[in-house]
């Protein structure tokens, strides 16, 4: 058995990361109001997870400059392009958010998960990628899971697990 | 059920406020302090000038000099700044601990704290008037209530508290859920323990309102409001609360908050909260 040796990457918040070997886990925890994105290519056996704050990058294009997965209209297209870098296939990509937590019995001025996840959705949309699962809103936190290989994903919450 | 004095008892009110910050914080907010008020509070105190020296020379405090003098310290960086450090070091000390009840791993809680302050020091560039340290402080402070219910409260209530926050119909917020089981929450224990430690009334009232819905703020507590959601959207301190907290339209307004601005100064809260962490050793 190998899987004692494979590591596991931590994507912080504002960051992301992807690998191609096969067993390798990747995890993003305090997942509240933000998105994790997670995207597999069981094919080229390459996948990643971006763990993004905001979802537009013109209120402040230079951190956005520094800090492009801190924005989802600048992170995701950095996990495709990267993803694709390491030999993804758009076609094969799996594409799977979660996140985006918000409280459903106050009113929020603003409002940062309901439109975390819209730009999300815009995004895919607008580029013909279907969103394979997604578990987004109530105010729960979530902990998002990619197995590179398997292309198994999963968040945990409350130390509850959930397959996507 | 446990009142609100037995829990402060159980628990010890945490290491008392640093003699010497006191006195700093006495210079720094009386309207008549002066350098030399700053500098006498201070320089006669070993440790903390060693500490404060340290600090004032390394890069997180900016300066682009060498800082020899508690007196060149006050003038360079301001008796404000210096007492930011010094009660984020003493947060630190009180706050670095796990507490399970509330989902927080060691540091979560400090990492929290501490998100809040620097989402207090961006605000205070944004909102005139609210640059003089209180707001920084009371932010840093504001869940120091949370330590003493996670370490002192019945587990078997505190239990009951996340069966209300989870429920699938009618969840309440974490500080409505404690105030139905407990009787008061962990902003009443905090106004309690910080008014213990003599803090200026400003700082206890912002602690005691942070979660209070509605009504007219003063700029502090708006500004803590505010704080404490940032720190929460730049995901410190979601513990199992989740993001359980939403942004008040009446506190923005006040606050001249727009959301494109909101957006804004939680992208500098984010970057800055991540060299802070590094500073004291550890990234987001």
């Amino acid at each position: 058995m190998q899987a004692t040796n494979l590591m596991k990457h931590i994507v912080g918040v504002s960051d992301m990361k992807l690998s191609k070997t096969s067993g390798e886990v990747i995890v993003t925890h305090a997942l509240g109001s933000c998105i994790g994105v997670a995207i597999h290519d069981p094919v080229a056996c390459v996948g990643g997870i971006l763990h993004y704050m905001l979802p537009r990058s013109n209120v402040d294009p230079d951190k956005a400059r520094q800090k492009p997965c801190m924005f989802g209209d600048t992170g995701i297209p950095l996990l495709f392009q990267e993803a694709y870098r390491l030999g993804a296939a758009k076609e094969n990509l799996r594409v799977v958010i979660a996140g985006g937590a918000q409280v459903f019995a106050q009113k929020d001025f603003f409002d940062i998960g309901k439109r975390n996840t819209v730009i999300a959705r815009k995004i895919f949309w607008k580029n013909k990628v279907m969103i394979a699962a997604e578990h987004v809103g109530d105010h729960i936190p979530r902990t998002l899971f990619l197995e590179i290989g398997s292309g198994d994903t999963w968040f945990t919450s409350h130390g509850e697990r959930v397959d996507l | 059920m446990i009142s609100l004095q037995q829990l402060v008892r159980r628990a010890g009110v945490p290491r008392a406020f640093p003699a010497t910050a006191t006195k700093l914080a006495a210079a720094v907010w009386s309207e008549k302090g002066s350098v030399k008020d700053a500098v006498a509070a201070i320089e006669y105190d070993q440790a903390v000038t060693a500490d404060v020296l340290k600090w004032a020379n390394s890069a997180s405090s900016g300066s682009t000099r060498k800082i020899a003098t508690i007196r060149e310290a006050v003038i360079r960086l301001g008796g404000v700044r210096i007492l930011e450090h010094l009660i984020a070091r003493h947060v630190r000390g009180t706050m670095n601990r796990a507490l399970p009840v509330y989902g927080y791993a060691g540091q979560d809680l400090w990492r929290h704290s501490v998100a809040a302050g620097v989402a207090a020091g961006e605000l205070a560039r944004h909102v005139p008037g609210s640059s003089d340290g209180l707001l920084f402080t009371a932010a840093l402070l504001h869940d120091i209530g949370k330590l003493f219910l996670g370490t002192g409260a019945p587990a078997a209530e505190m239990e009951n508290v996340w069966r209300l926050v989870n429920a699938d119909t009618g969840a309440q917020t974490c500080e409505q859920a404690e105030r139905e089981v407990l009787g008061f929450s962990h902003v009443d224990v905090g106004a309690e323990v910080v008014s213990a430690w003599r803090l200026p009334e400003e700082i206890v009232e912002a602690i005691r309102r942070h979660h209070d819905a509605g009504g007219e703020g003063d700029r502090v507590t708006d500004g803590v409001k505010a704080a404490n959601f940032m720190a929460r959207a730049v995901g410190a301190g979601i513990g199992h609360e989740g993001m359980g907290l939403a942004m008040d339209g009446a506190v923005a307004q006040r606050l001249r908050l727009s959301r494109d601005t909101l957006e804004k100064l939680c992208a500098a809260t984010a970057v800055k909260f991540n060299e802070v962490l590094q500073s004291y050793g550890s990234g987001v």
